[in-house]
């Protein structure tokens, strides 16, 4: 069997297949220089690289991480107007002289969250926002605490000092409230005042006793203007505590004595018994309303303890 | 990138040329600098000492790139030497598609059919210029669609000693360079000095160097033959100082200062005097006996140089463009009229065109100037080139002196 064998293809030698490599022996001083010259040329441009990317990526880092403070010192002016809102009795002066606010400070120079800060550490201030208003605006907006009642702390280290008791039992030293709104407030009594980082602890169960203070003002303002203490000496928020009582002392009655419930009922109740022992010119020594459907009087020209009846 | 410095470089026996050059959009060339150096180590295109060229070439390097005041990228190197040899060859194939249209599978497999000749070991390729088709025995130059059955090609292939083509080559490797191509010194030349219109009516261009003359025969846009013969400019030193019994460098003075290839009969009679440096003598010699020396090496080198090409054309016919002479050595006084009489055909000098620098248009600078111009051309086929069925240094070298 006879096999067609392709021929081989020829393959031609070219110049180009001789190997262009640079032997030793064909290095001169010339072509060492000329070596060295690009070598310390490749050198210095990889340097110069090498600091442009480091350049380039410092500028990219400080750009990420500075990016939460941004300046815009274009946009900086003077503060022209600070815009006060609160619901309670701080003022505008009170703020600018809290915060020491003058009138060469730049809008963009002030650190907002230093100011909110600064006002919330106020024990009367319950919350505070404070709003860049470009271009030369501040704005601040607080919530107070409402005070329910007074309170007469003595420390040994001071002197004694009458402070308010909000509804949510914050105990805070007042400030700019009128004279006569503080003096429309009950004093406290019976309770135990704790410090705790530098103020006081909040007590518990002022919301209670707030609910009754409000009831008594808003329905029965005549009975209210003439508490003068509130005694939670034998006052217990826990629900299971079936004796606990909120003791009111009041010029023209004595002694008021509540349960921590049904306020309307006993509101109705003392006004009813107050009313009547106005019109048959009794003096009512205490009263005592915790005790369920019936209310105990204690009559100051009867005997102790006859129960009331009409 | 839009420019591209390049550098041609000449290992001559005389002097070694380095000339830059600035190619800008592949268009335009603009002369850079220039680097010459007396050469040492290197005799009739050959290196006959490494260390000593080296150190020739990479100076003259040096030199052009100071003059440049740009560093080198690519070099365009000239090769010559008495070790250069050319054949004919041809390649035949049918054209392969049944309409009988030529196609460019044909027209690679004709080209790499032609090509195919395998060399000894100790040999490789320079160039392999190609000439025109024959489709049917009808010459085209590019037969792609046209209809015939059979598709021919003949190409001029020139190789060298590997040995002797390395050396050169490594010793610019030795300066951190790499050579981008290499070109056949009297096609170097020829294509500064000969037009594209001398190329397609034919003309002959001989460089007569120091150590050795290159010639290139073109036809019909074609190189149809080049040959080197190791005779140059130094022989006829050589044969001053023989025939004369002087000092090769009384010889040498004598053939600048008082050679003529022609016996003129109007001072033949007059003598030259040289005085002896080391012993202050004097010695007279006959304007006659040089004349006579220089006349008799100079006709025996055209005669070669016919003998050689009397295969390829007839001189007893004109040979349109004429012949063109150039190198050193053309500018030995009467070269003209003795080139004329072996030849028997019109004879031009050097003729450089006028856009080279005044400085630069002396023979001995055709061939680095030409390899100059062939970088020049070669970057304008490139794109052309890529879309040719045949393409790469064929291309390149054939287009350029083809004027197609």
């Amino acid at each position: 069997m006879s096999k067609n064998k392709r021929p081989k293809k020829s393959k031609t030698s070219s110049w180009r297949t001789i190997n262009q490599v640079a032997a030793k022996r064909s290095s001169t001083p010339a072509a060492r220089r000329r070596k060295l010259i690009k070598g310390l040329k490749v050198s210095c441009l990889s340097l110069l690289l090498v600091a442009a990317l480091s350049f380039v990526g410092y500028g990219i880092y400080g750009w990420a991480t500075q990016s939460g403070t941004i300046h815009f010192s274009l946009l900086s002016q003077p503060i022209q107007a600070v815009e006060f809102k609160t619901d309670g009795v701080l003022s505008k002066d009170w703020v600018r002289s809290k915060l020491k606010l003058s009138s060469q400070s730049s809008l963009m120079g002030l650190d907002i969250f230093k100011i909110k800060e600064t006002l919330e550490s106020v024990d009367q201030i319950r919350s505070a926002v404070v709003e860049r208003q470009f271009p030369d605006t501040l704005l601040i907006t607080i919530q107070e605490y409402e005070p329910v009642l007074r309170v007469a702390v003595q420390e040994p280290s001071s002197e004694p000092k009458v402070m308010l008791v909000s509804s949510e039992g914050v105990v805070y030293d007042g400030k700019e409230y009128p004279l006569i709104t503080l003096k429309r407030l009950p004093y406290l009594g019976g309770v135990h005042l704790e410090r705790s980082n530098g103020a006081f602890e909040p007590l518990k169960g002022m919301d209670v006793v707030a609910q009754l203070l409000k009831k008594a003002r808003l329905q029965k303002p005549h009975l209210y203007a003439d508490w003068k203490i509130v005694s939670c000496q034998r006052f217990d928020q826990r629900e299971e505590a079936v004796w606990s009582v909120i003791k009111i002392r009041t010029s023209a009655v004595g002694e008021v004595v509540f349960k921590p419930q049904d306020f309307d009922d006993q509101l109705d109740k003392l006004d009813y018994i107050f009313r009547d022992a106005t019109e048959n010119r009794l003096r009512i020594r205490r009263i005592d309303l915790s005790l369920g459907s019936e209310a105990v009087v204690q009559m100051a020209n009867r005997r102790r303890g006859q129960p009331y009846k009409s | 990138m839009s420019s591209k410095i390049i550098g041609a470089i000449e290992l001559g026996t005389h002097k070694t040329t380095v000339l830059m050059g600035e190619v800008s959009h592949g268009r335009s060339l603009n002369i850079l600098g220039l680097g010459k150096v007396y050469s040492q180590g290197v005799k009739k295109g050959e290196v006959l000492d490494y260390r000593t060229a080296s150190e020739m070439v990479h100076q003259a390097i040096v030199l052009a790139e100071q003059s440049a005041g740009a560093e080198l990228e690519r070099v365009y190197l000239a090769q010559t030497g008495g070790h250069l040899k050319g054949f004919r060859s041809m390649g035949s194939v049918s054209v392969s598609a049944s309409d009988n249209r030529v196609s460019a599978t044909d027209i690679k497999r004709v080209t790499e059919n032609a090509k195919s000749k395998e060399l000894s070991k100790d040999r490789v390729y320079i160039h392999h210029i190609q000439n025109a088709f024959l489709l049917d025995a009808r010459e085209c130059s590019n037969p792609m669609n046209m209809q015939g059955d059979k598709l021919e090609v003949a190409y001029w292939s020139i190789h060298g000693d590997v040995r002797k083509v390395r050396d050169p080559i490594h010793i610019i490797n030795g300066f951190g360079l790499q050579v981008e191509d290499i070109i056949l010194s009297s096609i170097a030349s020829g294509a500064i000095v000969a037009n594209e219109t001398e190329k397609q009516n034919g003309v002959l261009v001989v460089d007569i160097g120091c150590g050795t003359t290159d010639y290139a025969l073109y036809k019909d846009g074609y190189i149809v033959y080049t040959g080197v013969i190791p005779v140059g400019g130094d022989h006829l030193t050589n044969d001053l100082s023989l025939g004369l019994r002087i000092t090769h460098d009384h010889a040498e003075r004598i053939k600048l200062d008082a050679g003529k290839a022609f016996i003129d009969d109007t001072d033949k009679e007059s003598p030259v005097t040289l005085t002896h440096i080391k012993d202050m003598n004097t010695r007279t010699v006959q304007r006659h006996a040089i004349y006579q020396i220089l006349n008799a090496r100079v006709t025996e080198l055209f005669q070669l140089i016919r003998t050689q090409l009397e295969t390829q054309w007839d001189f007893s016919h004109p040979l349109p463009g004429g012949v063109i002479l150039t190198g050193g050595t053309s500018l030995l006084p009467g070269i003209e009229s003795c080139a004329c009489t072996a030849f028997e055909q019109e004879i031009r000098v050097n003729p450089i065109p006028n856009w080279v620098n005044d400085s630069l248009r002396e023979p001995g600078m055709a061939t680095a100037l030409g390899l100059l111009q062939y970088a020049l051309g070669g970057s304008t086929q490139e794109t052309v080139s890529q879309l040719e069925a045949s393409g790469g240094l064929l291309k390149r070298v054939s287009q350029i002196f083809s004027g197609s």
